[in-house]
């Protein structure tokens, strides 16, 4: 498959220090690529380095084949889609769509088609004269998408574009978003912070930390088998005993007796949660002190003394994920 | 006692209308006196204003210097407060700004005076040793006005510019924009309102102010104020009426003017701050 973006051993400094270390990846022609990680970890200035709004201190970029490494923002086949929808308030929904159409050099004819297209693909055809004060939220960031895809960029980067929607609307978006960005077969960087976002809209997962990816893979490989106590962490899915072993948290257990045959931590439960549906314990292990969450039969209640169990086999090693990488 | 929600406003606002009844209640007069000069309707007054060239004079000649005035100091103001964001936010920088506001309009002039008449420090290094105080082109007067109005342009931008949301910029620039694109597009809607608002404030000021152009104008022409002054304290009082005038005719200019440009600057404010 082509590749579509090849980055070599970027890295980024500002005055308060590194914020890009040696970062290298590629992605092909119509995949998308989620970067995921803590606030803070750099992954928005990775993103406005792609977009040529920061230059890297050292390494190269190149989209296509063609070398980017030294091109401005307004140079490169890129758009960039920000947190906020940032409609321009002073213009039609109409003139926000086709905004980036003036700067290329096409026909007034092929403008009015091209922004009619993309009013449909959004959904959007009947709020053509309306202004960005008429719309909701969602409706914006829709206007903000076709904005950017009406220039047909090599590739698109999304900056948590959902992160100031309500949580209904922000899955319905992820679903919408990544089949319109295939249906276009549209090569995209989204960035995010939260692991189902990253997991429902990319094809490769990259988890980003403290300037530098963790581990890349298919949101299988990375849920499944992290590779470092971070990954499994930030996940949360897996219980990191310590910084060389996890365990699945589908293959514990809370048992009210000691069990010779399993491996066990003692603990006690500190109250119930309610995830989509399901009862949660949220238990204390008294040893490791910390808590951890798992699925529990009705008839646990808070303030019992129990066991988190699991066999012995289940226990894995990050090692163990990095050699059947 | 609860006030119901059509009085409380009407009485919050008691105070400021109080206070407005005193310049309505003078312009009511000065329109009186223009209309009634003889103590029976006529028109007459405005006939004769409108046909004395002096007037006329005065009144494009004002007009001249409260543009000018009006127009360098939004434009340096503007370009001033965009180039120096960054040392404004500071103490130091700010005080800077706000010093020339301390000073009266009067100070200022007489800065202007020492500066720029013939023989001041300025127009001694000035090809010819040209003076710009009290010289017919207004000069004088434009540079007073210019001293003390930039800097209120750069206060009444400068929480703008804090407060404006710079991504803008970014987008402008990855959607393809050039930096004309990112002023165009990016920064001066959202400076207009403001630009706007203040440039009606100077330009209300200066058309109608009394006593820059009294220290630093010319003999003539003379600035609209200066004439309707000579005209009411002039020993013939056939021509106080034409003084009521001219002042009923420099409210009316002012306050349409005012009028249309809050008008046309509500709709893009609405638009701006609702649509972010």
């Amino acid at each position: 498959m082509n590749k579509m973006i090849e980055i070599r051993d970027a890295t980024k400094y500002f005055d308060a220090g590194e914020v890009l270390k040696d970062v290298s990846f590629s992605v092909n022609e119509g995949e998308i690529f989620s970067v995921v990680g803590p606030s803070g970890g750099g992954k928005t200035t990775l993103l406005r380095c792609l977009a040529g709004l920061e230059t890297f201190s050292a390494g190269e970029i190149s989209i296509d084949g063609d070398d980017m490494t030294h091109k401005k923002a307004n140079e490169r086949p890129v758009s960039l889609v920000f947190q906020e929808p940032l409609l321009f308030p002073h213009m039609t929904i109409r003139e926000n769509v086709g905004y980036g159409l003036k700067f290329l050099d096409i026909s007034k004819k092929e403008k009015r088609k091209r922004i009619d297209d993309f009013l449909n693909i959004v959904g959007l055809p009947e709020y053509e004269n309306r202004y960005p004060r008429e719309l909701s939220g969602g409706q914006k960031q829709r206007v903000a998408l076709a904005r950017g895809l009406i220039l047909s960029p090599k590739l698109l980067l999304l900056d948590e574009p959902f992160s100031s929607l309500d949580r209904k609307l922000r899955e319905e978006m992820r679903r919408w978003v990544r089949r319109l960005l295939k249906e276009k077969n549209i090569t995209a960087v989204f960035v995010t912070h939260d692991q189902d976002e990253a997991m429902q809209v990319g094809d490769v997962i990259g988890v980003f930390r403290e300037g530098t990816f963790e581990q890349i893979g298919s949101p299988e490989k990375v849920y499944e088998s992290p590779q470092t106590s971070e990954v499994a962490r930030f996940f949360g899915d897996a219980w990191v005993i310590d910084e060389t072993r996890f365990i699945p948290k589908r293959n514990l257990s809370i048992e009210r007796i000691e069990i010779e045959e399993k491996v066990q931590w003692r603990g006690i439960i500190e109250g119930a949660r309610f995830v989509k549906g399901y009862r949660f314990m949220e238990i204390f292990l008294d040893d490791e002190k910390e808590h951890i969450m798992l699925p529990a039969p009705d008839d646990f209640h808070t303030g019992e003394n129990v066991y988190v169990s699991t066999d012995a086999s289940n226990i894995r090693t990050f090692q163990q994920n990095r050699e059947e990488r | 006692m609860k006030l119901s929600a059509r009085i409380k406003p009407w009485l919050l606002l008691t105070p400021a209308l109080l206070f407005l009844l005193l310049p309505l209640y003078g312009l009511w007069s000065a329109f009186r006196l223009s209309v009634y000069p003889d103590g029976k309707l006529t028109g007459q007054v405005y006939v004769r204003l409108f046909s004395h060239s002096d007037f006329l004079l005065s009144f494009l000649y004002s007009l001249w210097v409260a543009a000018a005035s009006t127009f360098l100091s939004l434009l340096i103001g503007w370009f001033f407060t965009r180039a120096f964001v960054p040392m404004l936010e500071r103490t130091g920088g700010r005080l800077t700004v706000w010093l020339p506001m301390v000073f009266p309009h009067f100070v200022w002039a007489y800065l202007v005076l020492l500066l720029f008449q013939e023989g001041g420090l300025v127009s001694g290094l000035l090809p010819g040793n040209r003076a710009y105080a009290n010289d017919p082109e207004g000069i004088g007067i434009i540079l007073t006005y210019m001293g003390k109005e930039i800097p209120f342009v750069i206060l009444m931008l400068l929480p703008v510019y804090l407060t404006r949301n710079r991504l803008y910029d970014d987008l402008t620039e990855t959607l393809g924009g050039s930096w004309f694109s990112k002023i165009r597009d990016a920064e001066l809607p959202f400076v207009t309102p403001v630009l706007i608002e203040t440039g009606i404030i100077i330009f209300a000021f200066t058309f109608g102010a009394y006593e820059v152009p009294a220290l630093v104008g010319a003999t003539f022409p003379e600035m609209l104020s200066i004439l309707t002054f000579d005209w009411f304290y002039s020993g013939d009082w056939s021509e106080r009426p034409l003084a009521f005038a001219a002042m009923v005719f420099l409210t009316t200019v002012i306050g349409v003017i005012s009028l249309l440009l809050f008008h046309f600057i509500n709709k893009m404010r609405r638009n701006i701050t609702e649509g972010l």
